[in-house]
């Protein structure tokens, strides 16, 4: 036996005054009785019949005494040689998609996952570790390697499943990279396998095994929800749906539409199974709102039987026309949402000017589109050439959202300089370019549209709408604002680098993501519901995340193909054998024991 | 003593009992008990015939007129007797034991007088001197009831010394003891020589309870005889107590055997008990095992 800490051995002095108190403070009372006559026979008898009693005299001395030496012993740090346990390692996955939120039938999926899981961590050995990931939208360690299994089942009962899609490949990549230098590991993936890459996982890790949970059920869902700028009225919107049923029969479906909690419409719905019926719902006013559709359905999975929009009101724009042709005025004027006037200069008031073959004044009075070589700055030397060809072009920008440049002709143009961001190129320079002038933000078209057959183009007002919705802070259409639970949510054009950008999730609470290079990007959206997202200078916007994931509404069940062993035999290696917890242990009952025997003797 | 060792009340019911001996009574005076010899009382007993010198009044003319022969009535002689009553007055017998082995005392005296006996009172410490003068009639109470209310409860005990140190009995005799028993040497010998006194022996027991179930002992004890001063270390536990009351009841039952192997009447009087009617219940069935003999005194015979 060896000690890590032969120090503690002079704690054992403390025998000296711990005799030195015992004997002082012993001091029998004395008791005056009739008679010892019968005291002594009884003493004598009881000292023959037990003759222990001797030490019995003594003995919560004794109890010390021993208390004392295995406090020194324990503090002293024994080991003996021995043989060590190598335990197993072994990590639990939880899967937390929205699926495992799916009654099966009673309780949930989730639920019986975590049986699973409390009923293995019970089964660990004494030499086992454990750890705990919770496979969401984005896996987290719920649990790091532990022996405490009342901390791994604390951290699993405290688990819950997501509202959205979970990736369990990666999370089995990151149990694995985690458990990297266990020798003796094993990965257990609890789930309902409604993840196929469970498929690619299996093959990269011979030492996974899968639990499955659940029975297979039919399921009718949401799967697509958006809402979008109706076609013939630019003020009012219409809401896009599509419903599914997964296994079953064909039967009628129930869809109720709500704006701000007031019924729009109401149908039902014929659906047969495996196969996606689209609805679109009109009529849902301009005045803005919460747009919910909620299906009657009392399947077993009701995460997807609801989803939510974001109806933002559309905002009227006052558009100032310097020098524009008909053709011009008439394609801004193809939007309900723009009031165009038609000016000789630039003035104030306007929340957006258009020039067209028109001097643009070194301080513009609001966001402008140049169409025509600008004649501002070092933009109006730029040499003019003749029949450029588009090239290249920014088309997720949203300026150029739906337009086709290629096979444009243009007779003759100034292509910009590098001043400014092309989002246009040709083979003789930029076309059409953006930029600040005079602190404002503008979009430059550098050839005059009436040296192009771009105003015969439908992509004419397609351009010049983007554009001045792009400049008043409006997105371009068929920009959606209903995004999928646990996607990432990426904005750009909120703001400069340095700026934040703040999230207001559907619970209350709030994240900020700074802006980089003009992006704001937050993480995956775990929740349900509507996010306000607001930018500097107090711009605003909503997005609503719904599940809308045929994945995880379709509720049979992954054949699971087990593979590894958690019961593995458990290993042992030469070592040192701690011995500091036994003592430890045999002190607490020592002090039990002669608290006992206290009470026993002394409060009777 | 600030309580008077019998009160008025006590002592009538005294007065309506008399002790009456198992054994007949063989004293020097006439008095209220039956004796094996034939005397002058009015109890008949039998005839003989009759002898010269008798006295010609006892002749049964009924008899001499029926058979024509001489013959005399005998009638039973009256006789007294003495009764010796000696008190433990040991150190260990301070308290609540040495007032109730007093009033006992006090009772048995005065009952004893009241029969026409005569009563001696000892106490069993060399500091007190048995008073030891015989007494009769019951005016003589007041002296003995002073006697034993003077008793200081102090020193050993020796009890086989004491009853041998008694004034041997003349005739029918009574010897009663009233004591502890927590004698260092034992009670054997003193049981014998009560016995050996001739007459009639008792012991009257006095016990207090919380001396045979200690529940007050508790933990490391220096346990000190209250008479030798001797001392005892003991860790009293449940066990110990257990044990102990064990050894208590054994002790009773060998104080009880002894005194019926040897003869002697044993009563044990415990501390708490109503000690009134306990002693007029040993009186009362004393007096049965006499015989149902009056305690009354009786006349003369008269042909």
């Amino acid at each position: 036996m060896t000690f890590a800490n032969p120090l503690a051995f002079w704690l054992l002095a403390g025998a000296a005054p711990l005799l030195a108190m015992y004997f002082l403070k012993v001091r029998r009372k004395r008791v005056r009785v009739p008679s010892v006559l019968l005291w002594a026979g009884v003493v004598q008898q009881q000292r023959k019949a037990r003759p222990w009693d001797r030490f019995r005299r003594h003995d919560l001395l004794w109890l010390q005494l021993l208390a004392l030496l295995l406090l020194t012993l324990a503090l002293a740090r024994p080991s003996v040689p021995g043989r060590k346990l190598l335990g197993r390692s072994v990590v639990w996955v939880l899967d937390a998609s929205a699926s495992m939120g799916a009654m099966a039938p009673s309780p949930t999926r989730f639920e019986r996952a975590r049986d699973v899981v409390l009923a293995e961590i019970d089964r660990l050995g004494p030499g086992d570790e454990g750890m705990i990931l919770w496979a969401g939208p984005e896996p987290r360690v719920a649990a790091s390697f532990t022996r405490d299994t009342e901390l791994l089942s604390q951290a699993v009962r405290a688990l819950e499943p997501s509202s959205s899609s979970a990736s369990l490949g990666g999370a089995v990549d990151l149990a694995a990279a985690l458990a990297i230098h266990r020798p003796e590991r094993t990965i257990v993936v609890v789930s309902d396998g409604s993840d196929r890459s469970l498929d690619g996982a299996l093959s990269r890790h011979p030492d996974l095994r899968i639990e499955e949970v659940g029975r297979p059920a039919a399921n009718v869902a949401i799967t697509a929800i958006d809402l979008r700028r109706s076609p013939t009225r630019d003020l009012e919107s219409e809401l896009f749906v599509t419903l599914r049923r997964f296994g079953g029969a064909t039967g009628p479906v129930g869809v109720e539409v709500t704006l701000d909690g007031e019924l729009v419409t109401t149908e039902s719905v014929e659906l047969p199974p495996d196969r996606a019926v689209a609805r679109v719902y009109r009529g849902l006013g301009s005045a803005g709102g919460l747009v919910r559709v909620h299906l009657e359905t009392g399947d077993a999975l009701p995460a997807d039987d609801d989803a939510v929009a974001w109806l933002e009101p559309p905002t009227r724009r006052r558009v100032l026309c310097v020098g524009c042709t008909s053709l011009t005025g008439r394609a801004l004027a193809t939007d309900d949402r723009f009031d165009v006037v038609v000016g000789a200069a630039d003035e104030p008031g306007f929340d957006v000017v258009v020039f067209e073959d028109a001097p643009v004044p070194a301080s513009p009075s609001a966001p402008f589109v140049a169409l025509g070589p600008p004649r501002v700055g070092e933009e109006a030397a730029s040499a003019e050439v003749a029949w450029p060809s588009a090239t290249a072009w920014k088309a997720q920008h949203p300026v150029l959202r739906f337009v086709e440049p290629g096979g444009l002709l243009i007779s003759k143009a100034r292509p910009g300089g590098d001043a400014f961001e092309p989002l246009l190129e040709s083979d003789q320079g930029p076309l059409i370019t953006t930029g600040v002038v005079g602190g404002v933000r503008g979009v430059i078209v550098h050839f005059r549209p009436v040296d192009s057959d771009l105003p015969l183009r439908v992509a004419y007002p397609l351009l010049l709408l983007n554009t001045v919705g792009w400049l008043t802070g409006e997105e371009a259409r068929g920009t959606s604002r209903t995004l999928a639970a646990g996607a990432p949510l990426v904005r750009e054009g909120w703001g400069d680098d340095g700026d934040e950008v703040v999230l207001r999730t559907p619970d209350g609470s709030e994240r900020t993501a700074p802006i980089r290079d003009g992006v704001a990007r937050f993480g995956a959206l775990e929740q349900v519901g509507v996010y306000r997202i607001t930018g500097p200078a107090g711009r605003q916007e909503r997005v609503a995340a719904n599940l809308v994931s045929e994945t995880e509404s379709d509720l049979a069940v992954f054949e699971a193909q087990a593979t590894g062993a958690v019961e593995g035999q458990q290993v042992r290696a030469p070592g040192r054998l701690p011995l500091t917890r036994p003592a430890l242990g045999l002190l607490a009952f020592l002090l039990l024991g002669e608290w006992a025997l206290y009470w026993r003797k002394y409060a009777e | 003593m600030s309580e008077p060792l019998l009160d008025s009340a006590f002592l009538a019911r005294l007065e309506r009992v008399a002790l009456r001996s198992r054994r007949r009574a063989d004293g020097l005076r006439s008095g209220g008990h039956a004796s094996r010899r034939r005397g002058q009382s009015l109890e008949f007993v039998d005839h003989r015939e009759y002898v010269p010198g008798d006295d010609l009044r006892h002749l049964d003319w009924q008899l001499l007129a029926r058979l024509d022969r001489l013959f005399v009535k005998l009638f039973e002689a009256r006789q007294d007797r003495t009764v010796d009553v000696l008190v433990d007055a040991s150190a260990s017998m301070a308290g609540a034991k040495a007032i109730a082995a007093r009033k006992s005392a006090a009772a048995l005296a005065f009952a004893s007088l009241c029969g026409l006996d005569r009563v001696r009172v000892f106490a069993t410490t060399d500091a007190a001197r048995p008073e030891g003068q015989a007494h009769r009639g019951r005016r003589a109470v007041h002296r003995l009831l002073s006697f034993l209310g003077g008793l200081p409860d102090a020193g050993p005990t020796d009890l086989a010394s004491v009853v041998r140190s008694l004034p041997a009995p003349r005739g029918g005799s009574m010897t009663v003891l009233v004591t502890d028993l927590w004698n260092p040497a034992g009670f054997e010998e003193a049981f014998a020589r009560l016995a050996h006194r001739g007459g009639e022996a008792h012991v009257l027991h006095v016990v207090d309870p919380r001396e045979l179930d200690p529940r007050h002992l508790q933990g490391d004890l220096t346990l000190v005889d209250s008479e030798t001063g001797a001392e005892l270390n003991v860790t009293v536990d449940r066990p110990t107590r257990e044990a102990y009351a064990d050894a208590a009841d054994q002790w009773l039952e060998e104080a009880q055997a002894v005194a019926r192997r040897r003869g002697v009447g044993y009563v044990r009087l415990e501390v708490g008990d109503d000690l009134e009617d306990r002693l007029i219940a040993w009186l009362l069935q004393a007096e049965r095992a006499v015989g149902g003999g009056s305690a009354r005194p009786v006349r003369d015979a008269r042909p």
